[in-house]
């Protein structure tokens, strides 16, 4: 499985990478932006079945990003996670329009965020 | 928006600061392995600190808009880095952009848990953190809540503007 990690915090990415390795999920590979729209190039460029991102974040959030990747059927498949500090439930009920399979708010536990990896790894074997 | 009668303003500002207190706690906790208690203002003075580290975040686009800062002594930001990081004391020391870094997304979360809690209804956009290096903390006329992370003091200044018109507080404040 290869995951794309997108915050404009790289505190923040560092700390999902570690919590990622830490939970022994199967990865191959962790690509990481700054913004959605370094995001869409990488998406662009690699194979990616798990992403991961923030919402608020400079040059392009992550709502835009999630449209652009909910337009665009080349992407159907890949799991869309959100990790953001606004957890209120108006953000929510936006995420859910966007086919995000689940919405974190940050500050998260290590746990929950290896049961979306548990889940994203089953559904990348089907 | 709720037709709640709105708080008088001692009362308010008195439910945001224990809203804000509840918020540094979940985040220190959570994310950093610390302990929060609510604390009297220092003598700053006394407190031994190289300089101080302030996180601004400013958000809008709710009811309301105004500002959160966070101001943490260098060694308490420092002492967090690790946490978070998983960095070895021993170490050398991190770049001082990451530290920065490091502080403005304790202040992002600690901005998004408390305004999460008070306005769950509704959609808020926070900015970037703006992060500023300063002697002491000084009063600049925000409403400022004194907490100790680790036993180390801890300002949180705060500031809102709620929109024209709007008399109310809903009920999350």
């Amino acid at each position: 499985m290869r995951i794309l990690i997108v915050d404009d915090s790289s505190m923040m990415r560092a700390m999902i990478k570690r919590v990622v390795k830490l939970t022994k999920v199967p990865v191959e590979e962790i690509l990481e932006a700054g913004d959605g729209a370094q995001a869409l190039a990488l998406l662009e460029a690699k194979d990616v079945q798990l992403l991961l991102t923030d919402i608020n974040m400079p040059v392009m959030s992550g709502a835009d990003l999630l449209r652009r990747v909910a337009e665009d059927d080349r992407w159907r498949n890949l799991t869309r996670v959100i990790i953001s500090t606004d957890g209120s439930e108006a953000r929510r009920e936006q995420a859910a329009g966007l086919s995000v399979r689940c919405y974190l708010q940050k500050p998260f536990s290590p746990e929950v965020l290896r049961d979306v990896l548990n889940d994203a790894a089953a559904t990348a074997r089907l | 928006m709720s037709s709640t009668t709105p708080l008088p303003l001692p009362d308010f500002e008195r439910a945001v600061g224990g809203a804000i207190a509840l918020a540094v706690s979940t985040v220190a906790e959570r994310s950093f392995f610390a302990c929060v208690d609510r604390s009297e203002a220092p003598d700053l003075d006394d407190v031994n600190a190289a300089e101080w580290v302030v996180a601004t975040i400013r958000f809008d686009d709710g009811p309301v808009c105004g500002s959160l800062a966070c101001s943490l002594p260098s060694d308490l930001a420092l002492w967090l880095f690790d946490a978070f990081s998983g960095r070895d004391p021993a170490s050398p020391l991190p770049p001082r952009h990451q530290l920065d870094d490091l502080v403005g997304e304790f202040s992002n979360m600690v901005c998004g848990t408390w305004l999460t809690r008070c306005e769950a209804h509704r959609v808020f956009k926070l900015n970037p953190p703006v992060i500023t290096r300063v002697r002491q903390p000084e009063e600049d006329g925000c409403h400022r809540e004194w907490l100790a992370v680790n036993n180390r003091p801890v300002a949180i200044d705060w500031d809102i503007v709620r929109s024209p018109g709007d008399g109310t507080t809903t009920t999350g404040w």
